[in-house]
Protein backbone atom coordinates (compact mmCIF):
# COMPACT_ATOMS: atom_id res chain seq x y z
CA UNK A 1 0.00 0.00 0.00
CA UNK A 2 2.61 1.96 0.76
CA UNK A 3 3.95 5.00 -2.24
CA UNK A 4 7.51 6.15 -2.65
CA UNK A 5 6.05 10.24 -1.89
CA UNK A 6 6.13 11.51 1.12
CA UNK A 7 2.64 12.58 2.72
CA UNK A 8 0.85 15.25 1.72
CA UNK A 9 -1.51 17.06 4.33
CA UNK A 10 -4.35 15.06 3.46
CA UNK A 11 -2.38 11.67 3.24
CA UNK A 12 -1.01 11.02 6.62
CA UNK A 13 1.38 9.26 4.92
CA UNK A 14 1.41 8.85 1.87
CA UNK A 15 0.74 10.41 -1.75
CA UNK A 16 -3.63 10.04 -2.30
CA UNK A 17 -4.22 9.60 -5.69
CA UNK A 18 -6.85 12.23 -7.69
CA UNK A 19 -8.98 9.63 -7.14
CA UNK A 20 -8.81 8.77 -3.76
CA UNK A 21 -8.84 12.54 -2.94
CA UNK A 22 -12.08 13.07 -4.60
CA UNK A 23 -13.57 9.98 -2.87
CA UNK A 24 -12.68 11.64 0.28
CA UNK A 25 -14.09 14.69 -0.70
CA UNK A 26 -17.29 12.88 -1.17
CA UNK A 27 -16.96 11.95 2.36
CA UNK A 28 -16.50 15.62 3.50
CA UNK A 29 -12.83 16.50 3.35
CA UNK A 30 -12.72 19.66 2.71
CA UNK A 31 -8.88 19.20 2.69
CA UNK A 32 -9.33 16.83 -0.31
CA UNK A 33 -10.80 19.07 -2.09
CA UNK A 34 -7.99 21.54 -1.85
CA UNK A 35 -5.47 19.59 -2.33
CA UNK A 36 -7.37 18.32 -5.77
CA UNK A 37 -7.75 22.17 -6.30
CA UNK A 38 -3.78 22.67 -5.50
CA UNK A 39 -2.81 20.39 -7.95
CA UNK A 40 -5.23 20.95 -11.17
CA UNK A 41 -6.19 24.88 -10.74
CA UNK A 42 -3.18 25.63 -12.91
CA UNK A 43 -3.83 23.17 -15.71
CA UNK A 44 -7.61 23.93 -15.52
CA UNK A 45 -6.88 27.67 -15.99
CA UNK A 46 -4.57 27.15 -18.86
CA UNK A 47 -6.75 24.75 -20.43
CA UNK A 48 -9.40 27.27 -20.33
CA UNK A 49 -7.43 30.06 -21.59
CA UNK A 50 -6.68 28.37 -24.50
CA UNK A 51 -9.99 27.44 -25.17
CA UNK A 52 -11.75 30.66 -24.28
CA UNK A 53 -8.65 33.12 -25.86
CA UNK A 54 -8.13 35.54 -22.85
CA UNK A 55 -6.78 35.32 -19.36
CA UNK A 56 -10.07 37.22 -17.45
CA UNK A 57 -12.57 34.68 -19.56
CA UNK A 58 -10.18 31.40 -18.19
CA UNK A 59 -10.24 33.03 -14.75
CA UNK A 60 -14.04 32.52 -14.85
CA UNK A 61 -14.74 30.00 -16.67
CA UNK A 62 -11.85 27.92 -14.20
CA UNK A 63 -14.18 29.10 -11.37
CA UNK A 64 -17.11 27.21 -12.91
CA UNK A 65 -15.46 24.32 -13.60
CA UNK A 66 -14.12 24.11 -9.96
CA UNK A 67 -17.63 24.68 -8.81
CA UNK A 68 -19.14 22.20 -10.92
CA UNK A 69 -16.83 19.71 -9.56
CA UNK A 70 -17.53 20.45 -5.94
CA UNK A 71 -21.56 20.02 -7.22
CA UNK A 72 -21.14 16.84 -8.89
CA UNK A 73 -18.95 14.90 -6.24
CA UNK A 74 -21.70 12.82 -5.63
CA UNK A 75 -21.87 11.74 -9.38
CA UNK A 76 -17.71 11.38 -9.67
CA UNK A 77 -17.49 7.69 -10.18
CA UNK A 78 -13.65 6.26 -9.78
CA UNK A 79 -14.13 3.92 -12.76
CA UNK A 80 -13.11 7.18 -15.04
CA UNK A 81 -9.63 8.88 -14.39
CA UNK A 82 -10.06 11.84 -12.23
CA UNK A 83 -8.23 14.54 -14.91
CA UNK A 84 -10.22 12.72 -17.57
CA UNK A 85 -13.66 13.69 -15.91
CA UNK A 86 -12.23 16.37 -14.81
CA UNK A 87 -11.80 18.40 -18.18
CA UNK A 88 -14.60 16.73 -19.28
CA UNK A 89 -16.61 18.40 -17.61
CA UNK A 90 -13.98 21.73 -18.05
CA UNK A 91 -14.45 21.23 -21.92
CA UNK A 92 -18.04 21.61 -21.07
CA UNK A 93 -18.01 24.68 -19.09
CA UNK A 94 -15.59 26.53 -21.42
CA UNK A 95 -18.16 25.58 -24.34
CA UNK A 96 -21.16 27.00 -22.10
CA UNK A 97 -19.23 29.99 -22.01
CA UNK A 98 -18.10 30.61 -25.22
CA UNK A 99 -22.07 30.02 -25.72
CA UNK A 100 -22.82 32.50 -22.95
CA UNK A 101 -20.47 35.32 -24.13
CA UNK A 102 -20.72 34.85 -27.71
CA UNK A 103 -22.77 37.94 -29.74
CA UNK A 104 -26.16 37.25 -30.40
CA UNK A 105 -26.85 35.25 -33.24
CA UNK A 106 -22.85 34.52 -33.06
CA UNK A 107 -22.58 30.42 -33.74
CA UNK A 108 -19.48 28.61 -31.77
CA UNK A 109 -18.68 26.44 -34.36
CA UNK A 110 -18.14 23.15 -32.41
CA UNK A 111 -16.40 20.58 -35.63
CA UNK A 112 -18.06 22.09 -38.91
CA UNK A 113 -14.67 22.43 -40.46
CA UNK A 114 -14.89 18.51 -40.74
CA UNK A 115 -13.38 19.10 -44.48
CA UNK A 116 -12.99 22.82 -44.08
CA UNK A 117 -11.43 23.88 -47.36
CA UNK A 118 -10.97 20.26 -49.23
CA UNK A 119 -8.26 19.46 -50.84
CA UNK A 120 -8.13 23.28 -52.60
CA UNK A 121 -6.26 24.35 -49.56
CA UNK A 122 -3.68 22.26 -48.91
CA UNK A 123 -0.79 24.06 -47.25
CA UNK A 124 1.45 25.00 -49.43
CA UNK A 125 5.04 24.52 -48.24
CA UNK A 126 8.79 24.79 -49.63
CA UNK A 127 11.64 22.92 -48.64
CA UNK A 128 13.61 24.96 -45.90
CA UNK A 129 16.43 26.71 -48.34
CA UNK A 130 19.16 25.40 -45.47
CA UNK A 131 17.76 21.87 -45.22
CA UNK A 132 17.82 21.21 -41.61
CA UNK A 133 14.18 20.72 -41.65
CA UNK A 134 13.94 19.83 -38.23
CA UNK A 135 14.71 23.96 -36.98
CA UNK A 136 11.51 25.62 -37.55
CA UNK A 137 11.66 29.34 -36.51
CA UNK A 138 8.99 31.19 -34.94
CA UNK A 139 8.44 35.14 -35.02
CA UNK A 140 8.15 37.44 -31.43
CA UNK A 141 4.49 37.38 -32.15
CA UNK A 142 4.02 33.64 -31.97
CA UNK A 143 1.91 33.78 -28.72
CA UNK A 144 -0.48 36.27 -29.63
CA UNK A 145 -0.76 34.84 -33.22
CA UNK A 146 -1.03 31.64 -31.63
CA UNK A 147 -3.61 32.11 -29.43
CA UNK A 148 -6.11 33.81 -31.77
CA UNK A 149 -5.36 31.22 -34.53
CA UNK A 150 -6.41 28.48 -31.83
CA UNK A 151 -9.45 30.77 -31.38
CA UNK A 152 -10.51 30.76 -35.21
CA UNK A 153 -10.47 26.89 -35.05
CA UNK A 154 -14.08 24.99 -34.79
CA UNK A 155 -14.55 24.48 -30.83
CA UNK A 156 -14.06 21.02 -31.11
CA UNK A 157 -10.86 20.89 -33.11
CA UNK A 158 -9.49 23.48 -30.76
CA UNK A 159 -10.23 20.94 -27.37
CA UNK A 160 -9.41 17.67 -29.33
CA UNK A 161 -5.58 19.55 -30.34
CA UNK A 162 -5.44 21.41 -26.78
CA UNK A 163 -5.80 18.25 -25.09
CA UNK A 164 -3.89 16.03 -26.69
CA UNK A 165 -0.85 17.80 -27.83
CA UNK A 166 -1.02 20.84 -24.37
CA UNK A 167 -2.62 18.46 -21.61
CA UNK A 168 -1.01 15.37 -22.78
CA UNK A 169 -3.82 13.02 -22.96
CA UNK A 170 -4.13 10.17 -25.30
CA UNK A 171 -6.06 10.23 -28.69
CA UNK A 172 -8.01 7.44 -26.60
CA UNK A 173 -8.53 9.88 -23.81
CA UNK A 174 -9.23 12.65 -26.00
CA UNK A 175 -11.99 10.95 -27.98
CA UNK A 176 -13.75 9.93 -24.33
CA UNK A 177 -13.53 13.17 -23.13
CA UNK A 178 -15.15 15.03 -26.41
CA UNK A 179 -17.34 12.18 -26.93
CA UNK A 180 -16.52 11.34 -30.11
CA UNK A 181 -14.26 8.05 -31.68
CA UNK A 182 -10.24 7.86 -31.75
CA UNK A 183 -10.03 8.37 -35.62
CA UNK A 184 -12.24 11.33 -35.44
CA UNK A 185 -9.37 12.61 -32.87
CA UNK A 186 -6.74 12.10 -34.93
CA UNK A 187 -8.84 13.61 -37.94
CA UNK A 188 -9.33 16.76 -35.98
CA UNK A 189 -5.83 16.90 -35.06
CA UNK A 190 -4.51 16.84 -38.22
CA UNK A 191 -6.85 19.11 -39.83
CA UNK A 192 -6.02 21.83 -36.63
CA UNK A 193 -2.10 21.00 -37.40
CA UNK A 194 -3.72 22.81 -41.13
CA UNK A 195 -5.15 25.52 -39.87
CA UNK A 196 -2.61 26.71 -37.57
CA UNK A 197 0.14 26.12 -40.00
CA UNK A 198 -1.68 28.38 -42.47
CA UNK A 199 -2.71 30.68 -40.12
CA UNK A 200 0.30 30.90 -39.14
CA UNK A 201 2.23 31.25 -41.88
CA UNK A 202 3.44 34.65 -41.74
CA UNK A 203 4.96 33.65 -38.54
CA UNK A 204 7.11 31.16 -39.91
CA UNK A 205 10.51 32.66 -40.15
CA UNK B 1 -0.11 6.71 -51.94
CA UNK B 2 0.57 10.19 -52.65
CA UNK B 3 1.83 12.43 -50.11
CA UNK B 4 -1.42 13.91 -49.13
CA UNK B 5 -2.56 10.71 -48.30
CA UNK B 6 -0.51 10.25 -45.53
CA UNK B 7 -0.28 13.34 -43.87
CA UNK B 8 -2.93 12.51 -41.47
CA UNK B 9 -0.85 9.70 -40.70
CA UNK B 10 2.19 11.81 -40.46
CA UNK B 11 0.10 14.00 -37.81
CA UNK B 12 -0.63 10.38 -35.87
CA UNK B 13 2.90 9.25 -36.22
CA UNK B 14 4.30 12.82 -34.68
CA UNK B 15 2.25 12.45 -31.92
CA UNK B 16 3.33 8.70 -31.21
CA UNK B 17 -0.25 7.32 -32.37
CA UNK B 18 0.37 5.36 -35.21
CA UNK B 19 0.17 1.70 -35.37
CA UNK B 20 3.64 -0.37 -35.70
CA UNK B 21 2.67 -0.41 -39.42
CA UNK B 22 1.36 3.13 -40.05
CA UNK B 23 4.70 4.18 -38.30
CA UNK B 24 6.78 2.53 -40.46
CA UNK B 25 5.13 3.49 -43.62
CA UNK B 26 5.42 6.86 -42.64
CA UNK B 27 8.99 6.35 -41.41
CA UNK B 28 9.60 5.12 -44.96
CA UNK B 29 7.95 7.92 -46.73
CA UNK B 30 9.60 10.32 -44.65
CA UNK B 31 12.90 9.54 -45.62
CA UNK B 32 12.46 9.60 -49.16
CA UNK B 33 10.48 12.74 -49.12
CA UNK B 34 11.58 15.95 -48.38
CA UNK B 35 8.58 17.95 -48.35
CA UNK B 36 6.62 15.68 -46.36
CA UNK B 37 9.81 16.27 -43.66
CA UNK B 38 8.99 19.90 -44.07
CA UNK B 39 5.64 19.55 -43.29
CA UNK B 40 6.52 16.74 -40.25
CA UNK B 41 9.17 19.33 -38.57
CA UNK B 42 6.34 22.26 -39.00
CA UNK B 43 3.65 19.80 -37.49
CA UNK B 44 5.93 19.63 -34.54
CA UNK B 45 6.90 23.08 -34.35
CA UNK B 46 3.42 23.74 -33.28
CA UNK B 47 4.10 22.51 -30.56
CA UNK B 48 6.19 25.33 -29.03
CA UNK B 49 3.08 27.56 -30.08
CA UNK B 50 0.93 26.21 -28.05
CA UNK B 51 3.33 25.69 -25.24
CA UNK B 52 3.59 29.49 -25.26
CA UNK B 53 0.20 29.61 -24.79
CA UNK B 54 -0.61 29.96 -20.57
CA UNK B 55 -1.67 31.97 -17.98
CA UNK B 56 -1.43 32.08 -14.31
CA UNK B 57 -4.21 33.14 -12.47
CA UNK B 58 -4.41 35.96 -10.54
CA UNK B 59 -3.65 36.22 -6.58
CA UNK B 60 -7.19 36.45 -5.95
CA UNK B 61 -8.18 33.47 -7.32
CA UNK B 62 -8.42 30.80 -5.33
CA UNK B 63 -9.68 33.28 -2.37
CA UNK B 64 -12.44 34.23 -4.28
CA UNK B 65 -13.51 30.33 -5.70
CA UNK B 66 -13.40 29.30 -1.85
CA UNK B 67 -15.52 32.18 -0.80
CA UNK B 68 -18.08 31.06 -3.99
CA UNK B 69 -17.88 27.39 -2.73
CA UNK B 70 -18.73 27.83 0.99
CA UNK B 71 -21.26 30.50 0.11
CA UNK B 72 -22.88 28.09 -2.13
CA UNK B 73 -22.15 25.17 0.24
CA UNK B 74 -20.55 22.62 -1.83
CA UNK B 75 -17.63 22.32 0.43
CA UNK B 76 -17.51 22.40 4.31
CA UNK B 77 -16.59 24.87 6.21
CA UNK B 78 -12.92 25.29 7.07
CA UNK B 79 -13.22 24.69 10.24
CA UNK B 80 -11.80 21.75 12.11
CA UNK B 81 -14.74 21.10 13.90
CA UNK B 82 -17.05 18.27 13.38
CA UNK B 83 -15.12 14.67 12.05
CA UNK B 84 -18.40 13.10 10.92
CA UNK B 85 -18.74 12.59 7.62
CA UNK B 86 -20.01 14.79 4.54
CA UNK B 87 -21.50 14.58 1.72
CA UNK B 88 -21.52 17.72 -0.82
CA UNK B 89 -24.66 19.15 0.50
CA UNK B 90 -27.72 17.30 0.21
CA UNK B 91 -26.64 15.59 3.36
CA UNK B 92 -26.49 18.01 5.92
CA UNK B 93 -29.14 19.97 4.14
CA UNK B 94 -31.39 16.78 5.08
CA UNK B 95 -29.92 16.46 8.00
CA UNK B 96 -30.89 20.24 9.13
CA UNK B 97 -34.39 19.39 8.01
CA UNK B 98 -35.00 16.48 9.89
CA UNK B 99 -33.33 18.16 13.23
CA UNK B 100 -35.61 21.20 12.23
CA UNK B 101 -38.78 19.00 12.10
CA UNK B 102 -37.10 17.28 15.28
CA UNK B 103 -37.46 20.71 17.11
CA UNK B 104 -40.22 21.80 15.88
CA UNK B 105 -42.44 18.36 16.91
CA UNK B 106 -40.99 18.09 20.37
CA UNK B 107 -40.13 21.55 21.16
CA UNK B 108 -41.28 21.86 24.55
CA UNK B 109 -39.12 19.00 25.58
CA UNK B 110 -36.11 19.84 24.32
CA UNK B 111 -33.87 23.05 25.39
CA UNK B 112 -32.59 24.64 22.24
CA UNK B 113 -29.51 26.52 22.70
CA UNK B 114 -30.47 29.71 20.83
CA UNK B 115 -27.10 31.71 21.72
CA UNK B 116 -26.20 32.78 18.29
CA UNK B 117 -22.55 33.37 19.82
CA UNK B 118 -20.94 29.80 19.60
CA UNK B 119 -22.84 28.43 17.15
CA UNK B 120 -21.06 25.23 15.69
CA UNK B 121 -21.28 23.50 12.26
CA UNK B 122 -21.93 20.32 14.05
CA UNK B 123 -25.15 19.18 13.44
CA UNK B 124 -26.54 16.70 16.53
CA UNK B 125 -28.30 14.04 15.76
CA UNK B 126 -31.06 13.60 18.02
CA UNK B 127 -30.98 11.85 21.50
CA UNK B 128 -31.70 7.99 20.84
CA UNK B 129 -34.67 6.38 22.32
CA UNK B 130 -36.78 9.49 21.66
CA UNK B 131 -39.73 8.81 18.88
CA UNK B 132 -38.58 9.74 15.50
CA UNK B 133 -40.45 12.61 14.17
CA UNK B 134 -39.46 11.53 10.38
CA UNK B 135 -39.50 7.69 9.51
CA UNK B 136 -36.28 8.37 8.08
CA UNK B 137 -34.77 9.50 11.20
CA UNK B 138 -31.54 10.96 11.50
CA UNK B 139 -29.44 11.95 8.28
CA UNK B 140 -30.11 9.56 5.58
CA UNK B 141 -27.25 9.89 3.04
CA UNK B 142 -28.83 11.73 0.50
CA UNK B 143 -27.09 10.93 -2.76
CA UNK B 144 -26.43 13.91 -5.56
CA UNK B 145 -28.40 13.04 -8.02
CA UNK B 146 -31.73 15.47 -6.65
CA UNK B 147 -29.55 18.20 -7.48
CA UNK B 148 -28.77 17.16 -10.76
CA UNK B 149 -32.68 16.85 -11.79
CA UNK B 150 -33.45 18.85 -14.66
CA UNK B 151 -36.18 20.08 -12.65
CA UNK B 152 -34.15 22.84 -11.53
CA UNK B 153 -35.65 25.45 -12.53
CA UNK B 154 -32.51 27.49 -13.46
CA UNK B 155 -30.40 28.01 -16.69
CA UNK B 156 -32.30 26.02 -18.70
CA UNK B 157 -30.26 27.52 -21.66
CA UNK B 158 -28.15 24.99 -23.16
CA UNK B 159 -29.23 22.56 -25.46
CA UNK B 160 -26.66 19.06 -24.49
CA UNK B 161 -24.46 19.11 -27.95
CA UNK B 162 -25.53 16.57 -30.75
CA UNK B 163 -23.08 14.25 -32.36
CA UNK B 164 -20.80 16.69 -34.53
CA UNK B 165 -21.06 16.09 -37.73
CA UNK B 166 -17.21 14.79 -38.05
CA UNK B 167 -17.43 11.84 -36.46
CA UNK B 168 -19.78 8.92 -35.47
CA UNK B 169 -20.03 9.60 -31.52
CA UNK B 170 -18.64 6.17 -30.21
CA UNK B 171 -20.66 4.89 -27.28
CA UNK B 172 -17.96 3.00 -26.54
CA UNK B 173 -15.33 5.47 -25.22
CA UNK B 174 -12.68 4.06 -23.01
CA UNK B 175 -12.94 6.97 -20.12
CA UNK B 176 -15.92 8.07 -19.29
CA UNK B 177 -19.40 5.60 -19.72
CA UNK B 178 -21.97 7.14 -21.52
CA UNK B 179 -23.60 7.34 -18.08
CA UNK B 180 -21.22 9.67 -17.03
CA UNK B 181 -21.03 11.78 -19.80
CA UNK B 182 -24.72 12.34 -19.76
CA UNK B 183 -24.36 13.46 -16.03
CA UNK B 184 -21.62 16.04 -16.58
CA UNK B 185 -23.90 16.99 -19.28
CA UNK B 186 -27.02 17.74 -17.21
CA UNK B 187 -24.34 19.47 -15.01
CA UNK B 188 -24.89 22.31 -17.51
CA UNK B 189 -28.31 23.04 -16.63
CA UNK B 190 -26.94 23.99 -13.17
CA UNK B 191 -26.11 27.64 -12.94
CA UNK B 192 -24.93 29.53 -10.15
CA UNK B 193 -25.18 28.92 -6.44
CA UNK B 194 -29.11 28.86 -6.91
CA UNK B 195 -28.90 25.02 -7.61
CA UNK B 196 -29.50 24.30 -4.11
CA UNK B 197 -31.88 27.10 -2.98
CA UNK B 198 -34.79 25.15 -5.05
CA UNK B 199 -38.03 23.38 -3.85
CA UNK B 200 -37.18 21.02 -0.59
CA UNK B 201 -33.69 22.50 -0.23
CA UNK B 202 -35.18 25.81 0.06
CA UNK B 203 -37.46 23.93 2.97
CA UNK B 204 -34.67 22.71 4.51
CA UNK B 205 -33.45 26.05 5.10
CA UNK B 206 -36.58 27.27 6.26
CA UNK B 207 -36.57 24.79 8.95
CA UNK B 208 -33.48 25.42 10.06
CA UNK B 209 -34.12 29.50 10.53
CA UNK B 210 -37.12 28.49 11.90
CA UNK B 211 -35.49 26.11 14.86
CA UNK B 212 -31.90 27.77 14.77
CA UNK B 213 -33.56 31.57 14.48
CA UNK B 214 -30.68 33.82 13.71
CA UNK B 215 -29.53 31.59 10.48
CA UNK B 216 -26.49 33.45 10.46
CA UNK B 217 -22.94 32.71 9.80
CA UNK B 218 -20.91 29.45 11.38
CA UNK B 219 -23.60 26.92 10.20
CA UNK B 220 -22.35 24.98 7.18
CA UNK B 221 -26.12 25.06 5.60
CA UNK B 222 -27.36 28.16 6.13
CA UNK B 223 -24.42 29.64 4.30
CA UNK B 224 -26.19 28.64 0.97
CA UNK B 225 -28.22 31.38 1.45
CA UNK B 226 -26.01 33.94 0.78
CA UNK B 227 -25.54 32.90 -2.42
CA UNK B 228 -29.25 34.00 -3.40
ZN1 LIG C 1 5.70 13.16 -49.27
Amino acid sequence: MERDKPSSKVSGGRMRTDEELMLLFREGSRDAFEELFSRHHRAVVRFAYRMTGNAASAEEAAQEIFLRIARAAGTYRPTAKFTTWMFTIARHATLNFLRDTAVEGEEIPIASAEDPDGDAREIRLHAPAEGNPETVMWGSQLKERFLSALQELPEGYRAAFVLNRGDGFSYEETAGILGITVQAVKTRIFRTREMLLRSLSEELK
Amino acid sequence: MDCRDLRETISAFVDGEATPEESSLAAEHLASCAGCRTIEARMRSLEEGLRRVHTEPEKGFRESLFARLEAEGAIPPKKKISRRPWRPAAVALAAAAAIGLFFLVSRESVRVRTAPGPSTARVETPPSGRPDPKPAGGAPPVPMEPLLSPGTPTAMRDIPESAPPVAAPSASSPALSPDEMEMIALLDVLSGPVSFEAGEDAEALDLLDAFGGNGGSGKFPSGGRSGA
